[in-house]
């Protein structure tokens, strides 16, 4: 074992920050991530870290990355989370959508998606959720039937981040009673509705996806027809750790303690075990994080450390939030405030990427083979 | 970065290993444990217990080794010993050792049958050749045998070491104990509720029990992978931290173990009590998962807040770390 990064690393982390300081302005990394106004502001600043060749540096060399270690793309994850975000959805496009374009995709879809996500110019939504299969994804029911060349897509997606913005929605359908097909479907095509729904997480906006007789040729199919479910579960693994949210934690953590301190406030013994724990929590998630990475790096199936990394990113924003709101108090009431930021943020990061009820049922499954429930 | 184990890792296990199947730990008889001598013999002459005198790559392997003895139940100090040991007693690893910190007369776990005390002080740390009369037993049940010391002994100490050294080894080997005896506990869990049954149904098949077992699972790894990477970097901050986050995560583990073990876990033959004790008790030395947590606090954020001395060991370090870290 060995905890330690590398000269190169070390030196690339540093540059990205510099890069950081330099391109964005002060007001976006104090975004919560995932805003919408990301949505320019990811097209601007993606093509710049494109053409530093930092977009996909861990995509092989023929789709537009540098083959870089999964270590370096995890260094700028963790960079670019504490920033704020600003790749916007584009952190799904170079986090699961194009490894999974890379391993599952035909040589045309390789040839239309891949640069152009690797160039930073493209947005991409999810088409996961729906309204009677959130957890239970298995359970969806929107259907893609197939009719010669094509096929008809019929159904409801919700929940769904960025869906006013997206060029293109990455859609899992069912195509027979126990398979799943995945679809790379452009959100221009006739019979595709998008429709805000109205939530407490204010900027962070959230869509219903209603598809009406939706015609897409059957060359949009990612993979074999019923073959999605591999395809998913492997992108999900990445995704479970898709978001180092740890990182901008310890920031909003530290930041927060500095404002007690300015402040001229003091921390009781009691403040300081739960400032050390939320501390805590987040290097533990960054460890466990880094379990996921490792099975990457050496080539495995991440299997079930994406989950346990999933439920300590959790507990780590949960930690955070729960101190910084106490500490500042009825000020955590206001709008965009950092506490405010914190705590929504927290609200939501158990359930993005699967809740995490299901990360502990799977634990249960497949770390503790713990018996099958009735 | 590299989390998987090395070919020099995975050796030193197998060394473990093997040895551990010589020198089977038993379940102590409750309320009477005792020093396991010629375990210690053993691990001496394997070399684990001179691992962490070799730098980052040799701490990684004492942590190892101390989570594996302290799994299997190994009634010796192997925190103290594979930590400390190389720092206070370089060259002679069979020698028994104790530690407590200075001015407290608490009881200290293997204090009568240690033949070196560390007294750990604010500014520095003493080493202390100890006589089976400088310890007065305490009876207990938790695990360990304990005894007091007074505060001054008669004799002058045999050696002087820098305080946060030995407090981070001390803190080092306590998170290693503690995640070992937190592995065994979660592994007679999950093997206990699997097979028992209940309502027609094995207890580990309903989702509110499979849900707590999740949840320690998770705690486990934390605390195994912040001890591991403190062990690593042998960072006074990771030290304290990893001991903080293992000894709240012991006191919990205590706790829900009974919980979730129902009447079986209290009975002696069940030999759950082996782990969970031990927890309760390491979950306490040096002061608690509160006064680890003070420590980090301060090595922190305190020197931000006009408390440059934390890192000095200055006299008011230990009373500040715990009573009034600063924002």
């Amino acid at each position: 074992m060995d905890f330690g990064w590398s000269d190169t690393e070390r030196q690339f982390r540093q540059d990205i920050r510099q890069f950081i300081r330099a391109e964005l302005d002060h007001n976006v990394t104090d975004l919560v991530p995932g805003e919408d106004p990301y949505s320019q502001t990811s097209i601007e600043f993606c093509g710049k870290l494109a053409s530093k060749g930092w977009l996909v540096p861990h995509w092989p060399v023929e789709y537009g990355g540098s083959g870089a270690s999964p270590w370096m793309f995890a260094i700028l994850s963790e960079e670019m989370w504490a920033a704020g975000e600003p790749r916007g959805s584009q952190y799904m496009n170079v986090n699961w959508i194009g490894p999974a374009i890379i391993k599952a995709g035909s040589a045309e879809q390789k040839r239309e998606h891949l640069n152009r996500i690797a160039r930073g110019d493209v947005l991409w939504c999810q088409g996961f959720s729906e309204v009677e299969a959130g957890s239970d994804l298995a359970a969806m029911k929107t259907s893609a039937r197939r009719e010669g060349d094509s096929y008809i897509i019929d159904g409801e997606k919700v929940w769904t981040s960025y869906a006013s913005k997206a060029e293109f929605c990455f859609l899992l359908t069912r195509t027979s009673e126990s398979g799943i097909s995945i679809f790379l479907v452009p959100m221009s095509t006739p019979g595709i509705r998008v429709e805000v729904i109205p939530t407490m997480l204010d900027v962070h906006v959230i869509h219903r996806l209603t598809f009406e007789r939706v015609t897409v040729p059957a060359a949009y199919r990612l993979g074999e027809e019923d073959g999605g479910w591999n395809i998913v579960r492997d992108a999900l693994s990445d995704e479970r750790v898709g978001t180092p949210r740890f990182a901008r934690a310890e920031i909003v953590l530290d930041r927060v303690l500095q404002i007690v301190r300015d402040k001229g406030g003091s921390l009781s013994s009691g403040t300081s075990v739960r400032a050390v724990e939320a501390r805590a929590a987040c290097n533990a998630a960054r460890l466990l994080s880094y379990k996921v990475r490792q099975s990457r790096a050496t080539g495995q199936s991440a299997g079930p450390d994406a989950y346990v990394g999933r439920a300590a990113i959790v507990r780590a924003e949960r930690a955070v939030a729960d101190l910084v709101v106490d500490l500042l108090a009825e000020e955590s009431l206001v709008s965009g405030s950092i506490a405010d930021g914190e705590f929504r943020t927290s609200m939501i990061a158990g359930l993005g990427g699967g809740s995490y009820e299901m990360q502990l049922n799977l634990i249960s499954r497949l770390w503790l083979n713990l018996p099958k429930g009735a | 970065m590299d989390l998987d184990l090395n070919a020099a890792e995975k050796s030193v296990l197998q060394n473990l290993r093997d040895l551990l199947a010589v020198h089977p730990p038993a379940v102590p008889v409750y309320g009477q444990a005792a020093l396991d001598a010629p375990l210690l013999d053993a691990l001496a002459e394997g070399g684990l217990l001179s691992l962490a005198g070799q730098g980052s790559q040799g701490r990684l392997q004492a942590m190892l080794v101390i989570h594996e003895v302290s799994r299997a139940n190994g009634m010796v100090a192997i925190g103290a010993q594979a930590m400390l040991g190389p720092v206070v007693a370089a060259g002679h690893p069979r020698r028994s050792i104790a530690v407590k910190r200075v001015s407290e007369v608490v009881p200290v776990r293997f204090a009568a049958q240690a033949e070196l005390l560390v007294v750990l002080g604010t500014a520095q740390a003493e080493v202390f050749e100890l006589a089976p009369a400088d310890a007065k037993p305490e009876s207990t049940h938790y695990g360990y045998p304990f005894a007091r010391v007074d505060a001054a002994l008669p004799r002058a100490a045999i050696g002087r070491f820098s305080a946060e050294l030995i407090l981070r080894r001390w803190q080092l080997g306590l998170a290693g104990e503690m995640t070992g005896a937190l592995s065994g506990a979660l592994a007679y869990l999950v093997t206990y509720l699997s097979q028992r049954e209940q309502f027609d149904r094995k207890l580990g098949a309903f989702q509110a029990i499979q849900h707590r077992l999740s949840e320690l699972a998770v705690t486990l790894e934390a605390a195994r992978h912040l001890a591991l990477e403190a062990a690593w970097s042998d960072g006074p901050e990771a030290a304290a931290m990893a001991a903080y986050y293992a000894a709240d995560a012991a006191r919990k583990m205590c706790l829900e173990a009974h919980q979730l073990s129902g009447a079986q876990g209290f009975t002696l033959e069940a030999g759950l009590h082996a782990w969970t004790l031990r927890l309760h008790a390491l979950s306490l030395e040096a002061g608690g998962a509160r006064w680890h947590a003070g420590v980090a606090a301060a090595r922190i954020w305190g020197s931000a807040g006009g408390h440059a001395h934390v890192v000095g060991g200055d006299e008011a370090f230990y009373t500040d770390a715990f009573e009034n870290t600063p924002a």
